[in-house]
């Protein structure tokens, strides 16, 4: 189709499947920017215990890691709506509503995946510090983190239960 | 699946002195030594303990850096490869000549290593002055020459743009006194010049030159490092030459260093046996600091398993020095909590112990915790091949590596966890995801069904979440039980089952509910057994209560905890997100890795991606499935019924870090 009109341009963007892989986008790009953010943050601190005492690296190294689910989970419902959408194989035509409804699935993860990533990262922090004074404490440490994270995974529940009940 | 039962060991010994009574109970290995009296500390006994543990750590803490340094130079395995040393209590003793040989080893490390920093400075306070008179070199007057009677040597560098015929011209012209401006060297840096002058009017000279960017150099620290040698020997190129020597010296030396390194490291086994002896001695100094002492007699607490008894009877009974006894401990004691259990289960004891230790005479929970956290894991990560390769690495590295206690308990709740990875994916239909379909599919056209067993997690995401809750509701009711049985173990059934009987049946009920709606079926039955439970509540949730309104408000309160145990339910959503989430990368790693079609590229790529993406996929969850795991027995089954608070039982025992005891 060649391309007369503003209306004709509009058309051609705005496509349910573009639609969609704008959601895929946006839940790999903001859960993946939170936890990115995150697993930084919590580096840090580790850096400042690591300095002291070398040997504690495991312990960090799974605190560390805990924001870095977030970005993970984004990925993942990325993958289903690509998935759902065909980009892996053989692209759909999806209408309107359709390629909506998956942008609309992205938001919970992207949303909530961001956000729980950074206050995770700060609970990670602080368990950082508290293995600095007890080095025994990690299971604390690392529940307290984990604890966060419970509301990332309902966000991405919500995400994939949308996705996947989606027919096309 | 109990918490052992402790005996309080109360001990009084006339021996002398008290290292032989806290030396026997070290090595029985059994005896959580305690402060007798908790108000007062001998501080004389105590100072002088304490004195005696600084000396043996000091040791250790000399042995562990020699230890550490020379782990490079070592000829045979150390650390995660190495192999702990056979040793006996007689092995174990900071006496003998065998000891104090091997300190003298780290004390020999300790000074090597500070020639070697000496040789580091030193040379490059050489390289510094070869440098500095590297525009010297053919300046043929001694550096200390400073003039003659009449005449007064100066050195010094112009600008590099400097013309020193321009210069003399110059200065010449102004200033009415003999001298003499000769180059010496020109380099990047500026022009080398000596400068003759005469003593009378030389000053002026000087100034001059000063004025045209000449800067003075002085060698004075030089000339005092090399020393004051007769006139000739200090030519800035024979110092130059002798600098050179003394590095190709220090070459030499270093080079010997290493190999004296290499001898010593000859000696670290003995090092390492001797770390051990230091590291008991000093915990031996530390547990007397505990004991009430006089000149003549000690007095000893301690805790001691019961199973342990008859032999810390027989060790004791033989000593016509010790009187002791033995008994349950009193009301208020702080006793040490140590958990007994089966050795299939007993891993699983590190996940209760990274929460806390039950308190004593509470309830075990790691026999009922390790099976549902089994199925769990399973549901979390169920993948035949991601579960074969957990186990069987565990196994090899329990098999291959010298582990730390704590480490090794972990890899056996690995190894045993991946059988469940195992069990749950034959149900799951998962190996290494949808690798063999995808490969089939993918590489040579073959379309292959499901090898699901139960349901495709995947394509029934659904039923998957329902099976999650399922677990859930088996979870909660089971914590809830455990409480049933605390209250009754206190004498308090009654209680017990009225705090929870009636929310199992309004539980129930509600289950009914909901099946019934699904299925299409008469919802009556589950009508009436909720509505039974939701009685039962409010008729038996505010039986605390003294007026009979508020008896029943606080029961109709109760309702409200339904929110709370509705939010722990929800909980277990994380299983199925969990399982999700692996199954789908895995499902995108095999895409990747099988996208290139059966041909040489395509091979390529599903040689390179397939491992890499499983290994990295089965990381990463492995992590997130051992956090949520544990979680869920922490929040929401814990939560049920949990007393914390144990203090771990540690029993004075020697250290063996390197080494594994004999007898």
């Amino acid at each position: 189709m060649e391309i007369t009109t503003f209306s004709q341009f509009f058309a051609t963007i705005f496509t349910g499947y573009n639609l969609a892989m704008f959601g895929a986008f946006i839940a790999a790009a903001f859960a993946g920017w939170g936890s990115a953010k995150g697993v930084g943050m919590v580096g840090q601190a580790a850096s400042g215990l690591l300095a002291e005492d070398p040997t504690q690296f495991g312990k960090t190294l799974i605190l560390q890691a805990l924001p870095g689910t977030q970005g993970i989970y984004g990925l993942i419902t990325a993958f289903l709506i690509m998935a759902k959408a065909g980009t892996l194989g053989t692209p759909l035509d999806l209408t309107l509503a359709q390629g909506g409804y998956l942008f609309i699935a992205a938001l919970p993860i992207a949303l909530v995946g961001y956000f729980s990533a950074i206050h995770q990262a700060k609970v990670s922090c602080t368990g950082v510090s508290l293995i600095a004074k007890q080095k025994n404490e990690v299971g604390k440490a690392i529940t307290s983190a984990a604890l966060v994270e419970t509301y990332a995974i309902f966000a991405l529940l919500v995400s994939l239960l949308m996705i996947s009940f989606l027919k096309v | 699946m109990s918490i052992s039962r402790m005996m309080k060991l109360s001990l009084v010994s006339t021996d002398s002195g008290a290292d032989d009574i806290i030396q026997k109970l070290t090595w029985l290995r059994c005896a959580h030594i305690t402060r007798t009296d908790a108000d007062y500390e001998n501080p004389d006994i105590s100072a002088d303990a304490e004195n005696r543990r600084l000396i043996y750590e000091r040791d250790a803490a000399a042995l562990n850096t020699a230890l550490m340094g020379l782990r490079n130079y070592r000829e045979d395995k150390t650390g995660l490869f190495g192999r702990p040393i056979k040793a006996t209590r007689a092995d174990l003793s900071v006496e003998g000549e065998k000891y104090k040989s091997a300190v003298g080893y780290s004390a020999d490390y300790a000074a090597l290593r500070a020639r070697e920093a000496e040789i580091t400075a030193e040379r490059t306070r050489l390289r510094q002055q070869i440098e500095s008179l590297k525009p010297w070199e053919n300046f043929d007057v001694p550096l200390d020459l400073r003039g003659t009677a009449l005449t007064e040597l100066n050195l010094g560098v112009l600008p590099p743009s400097a013309d020193i015929d321009v210069i003399s011209a110059e200065i010449a012209s102004e200033i009415d006194s003999e001298f003499a401006l000769i180059p010496v060297s020109r380099e990047p840096g500026g022009v080398y010049v000596s400068l003759i002058t005469m003593k009378d009017g030389g000053l002026a000279v000087a100034d001059e030159l000063t004025r045209r960017g000449f800067a003075r150099l002085e060698f004075t620290s030089l000339l005092s490092e090399v020393g004051a040698g007769d006139g000739a020997s200090n030519l800035p190129s024979l110092i130059s030459v002798r600098a050179k020597a003394s590095l190709d010296a220090l070459d030499d030396e270093e080079e010997s260093l290493s190999d004296k390194f290499k001898a010593l490291a000859a000696h670290c086994r003995e090092m390492e046996l001797a770390y051990d002896a230091a590291m008991t001695r000093a915990a031996e100094c530390a547990s007397e600091k505990l004991v009430l002492k006089t000149e003549k007699t000690t007095i000893v607490t301690a805790w001691v398993p019961y199973l342990a008894v008859p032999m810390v009877k027989s060790a004791l009974d033989s000593d016509p020095a010790v009187w002791y006894t033995l008994s349950d401990p009193d009301e208020g004691d702080n006793v040490p909590v140590k958990l007994l259990n089966q050795p299939a289960v007993k891993p699983f004891e590190s996940v209760v112990g990274l929460y806390s230790l039950p308190a004593y005479g509470s309830f075990d929970p790691t026999l009922i915790m390790s099976i549902f956290f089994f199925v769990i894991f399973g549901f979390m990560l169920g993948d035949v091949m991601y579960g074969l390769v957990l186990s069987v690495g565990c196994l090899l590295m329990l098999k291959l590596l010298n582990l730390s206690a704590g480490v090794k308990s972990l890899v056996k709740l690995f190894a045993i966890c991946g059988v469940s990875s195992i069990i749950c994916g034959v149900l799951f239909g998962s190996y290494f995801g949808d690798l063999p379909q995808q490969l089939m599919k993918n590489m040579f056209g073959v379309e292959i069904g499901a090898t699901y067993l139960w349901f495709d997690m995947i394509e029934e995401p659904i039923l998957f979440l329902i099976a999650a809750m399922a677990i859930g509701v088996l979870h909660l009711f089971t914590g809830m039980g455990i409480k049933i049985y605390m209250s009754a173990k206190e004498g308090r059934l009654l209680e017990g089952i009225l705090d929870v009987v009636p929310w199992y049946i309004f539980f129930v009920g509600l289950g009914l509910l909901g099946g019934a709606s699904a299925l299409g079926i008469s919802s009556t039955p589950g009508k009436a057994v909720s509505i039974a439970g939701v009685v039962l509540l409010i008729l038996t949730q505010g039986r605390g209560e003294k007026n009979p309104v508020m008896k029943i408000l606080k029961g109709i309160m109760s309702l409200y905890d339904t929110v709370s145990y509705i939010s722990d339910l929800l909980s277990y959503s994380r299983i199925m997100a969990l399982g999700l989430a692996s199954a789908v990368i895995a499902q995108v790693v095999n895409l990747f890795g099988t996208m290139g079609g059966n041909t040489v590229v395509g091979w390529l790529m599903f040689l390179l991606i397939i491992p890499l993406g499983h290994i990295v996929n089965l990381v990463i969850n492995l992590l997130g499935t051992f956090v949520h795991d544990s979680r869920l027995q922490y929040i929401e089954f814990f939560g049920k019924f949990y007393q914390d608070g144990g203090t771990p039982f540690a029993p004075a025992a020697p250290v063996t870090k390197y080494t594994e005891i004999t007898e």
